[in-house]
């Protein structure tokens, strides 16, 4: 297990023993934009020399990924979990967009042991947090003159993780050597701060936990096995797209990650009548604890038995 | 409705559990996919039976209902 995983699993075991652990809520905010521009500024640096015809190529491929998630997750929480059509559709939002934080956590995995990826990846994050939220809304039947189209607009393209880290990666493709002056900073104590965040996210999520009761088996299977098919979808389309070892495993990880921060603002204005206890447990208290404890791992070694030995291009 | 979803949930965990052994057998991943598989078996077989115990109390109850009897 890594060492970053650890402190989940530390904030996590403090909230079910009832430990008086308290993290302050404007430090959790820090440390939030924190890993946003860390994580901007490293792909605007990697994007000023692989801004290629080709990554635009593959740009679209992963926005169409976003688009298809939401597409199997639907069918399945209306099925089987017989939930309602907002709730259905609200779920299968925040699973086909995506997790910055288990994004965050798939790097420092793949750094950890020493597997190159593609370092424009947070491109990709960033395109993968809108199409799905789209989708839902369709999915829910949502029509315009039921809610203001230009709130829920500004929702989704002008929220923290779009603004910020669009923002750190503009500023890391322009800066040009200049931004080597801050890179210390926000690339060297990198590893520490997601320690602290993931302490955080394991209170919140052992918090978040007892909300899934009413619906418990169904919700933590769909919230076990939706990233794995999500992840299996991420690793075959990083496999056609011809990429390395750790840019098969990052897909993979955003293919199988679940939005809780950008999604759900823009769902509890969209779908008021939506359970959004309910969405957020599932890819809170479920599908992040999972992927960072069993399926990056996974998602690892099977990036590694796809593509053996090819370490990256960076 | 509770029926269905505990049924997805088996179905479910029986799938992990096969992938997880599988993979753990061949060495391409840890026990963790196993685990979680064992786990969710469990949670899924209690509510599983819950519900079964349930019916068995109140189905039998439902048969020897007779709002006339009841009346006398």
């Amino acid at each position: 297990m890594s060492v970053v995983a650890g402190f989940f699993l530390l904030g996590f075991l403090a909230r079910v023993i009832r430990s008086d652990v308290q993290f302050p809520r404007s430090l959790y905010q820090s440390l939030t934009l924190f890993l946003l521009i860390a994580i901007g500024l490293k792909g605007g640096i990697a994007l000023r020399d692989h801004a290629t015809l080709t990554l635009g190529w593959q740009a679209l491929a992963v926005v169409a990924m976003g688009l298809v998630l939401p597409l199997i997750a639907f069918p399945l929480l209306s099925r089987f979990g017989q939930l309602s059509r907002e709730d259905a559709a609200s779920i299968a939002a925040h699973y086909g967009s995506v997790s910055v934080g288990t994004y965050a956590v798939s790097v420092a995995m793949l750094e950890a042991q020493g597997i190159h990826y593609e370092a424009y990846f947070p491109l990709f994050v960033v395109l993968l947090e809108m199409p799905a939220i789209g989708v839902g809304l369709v999915l829910a039947g949502l029509r315009s003159e039921q809610h203001s189209m230009r709130d829920l607009m500004h929702e989704t393209f002008c929220n923290q993780g779009v603004v910020v880290m669009v923002g750190a990666m503009l500023i890391g493709y322009l800066g040009g050597t200049a931004v080597d002056g801050i890179m210390p900073f926000f690339g060297g104590l990198f590893q520490g701060v997601l320690a602290l965040f993931l302490l955080e996210m394991g209170l919140l999520a052992a918090t978040r936990l007892p909300e899934i009761r009413a619906t418990a088996p169904f919700i933590t299977s769909f919230g076990v096995v939706m990233p794995l098919m999500g992840a299996s979808l991420g690793g075959l389309l990083a496999l056609a797209l011809g990429f390395s070892t750790g840019g098969i495993a990052l897909l993979a990880t955003l293919g199988g990650s679940a939005s809780y921060i950008a999604v759900p603002a823009v769902m509890r204005q969209a779908l008021p009548g939506a359970n959004h206890g309910l969405s957020i447990a599932a890819s809170l208290a479920i599908t992040f604890p999972f992927n960072v404890l069993v399926g990056i791992p996974l998602y690892i070694s099977a990036a590694s038995w796809l593509q053996p030995g090819n370490g990256g291009v960076l | 409705m509770e029926n269905t979803q505990t049924k997805f949930g088996l179905t479910c965990a029986s799938l992990l559990i096969l992938a997880g052994a599988a993979l753990g057998v061949s060495g391409l991943a840890d026990w963790g996919l196993l685990t979680v598989g064992l786990l969710l078996f469990g949670l899924c077989s209690v509510q599983w039976l819950r519900q079964r115990g349930m019916q068995a109390v109140s189905l039998p109850l439902a048969r020897n209902y007779h709002p006339a009897r009841t009346e006398q």
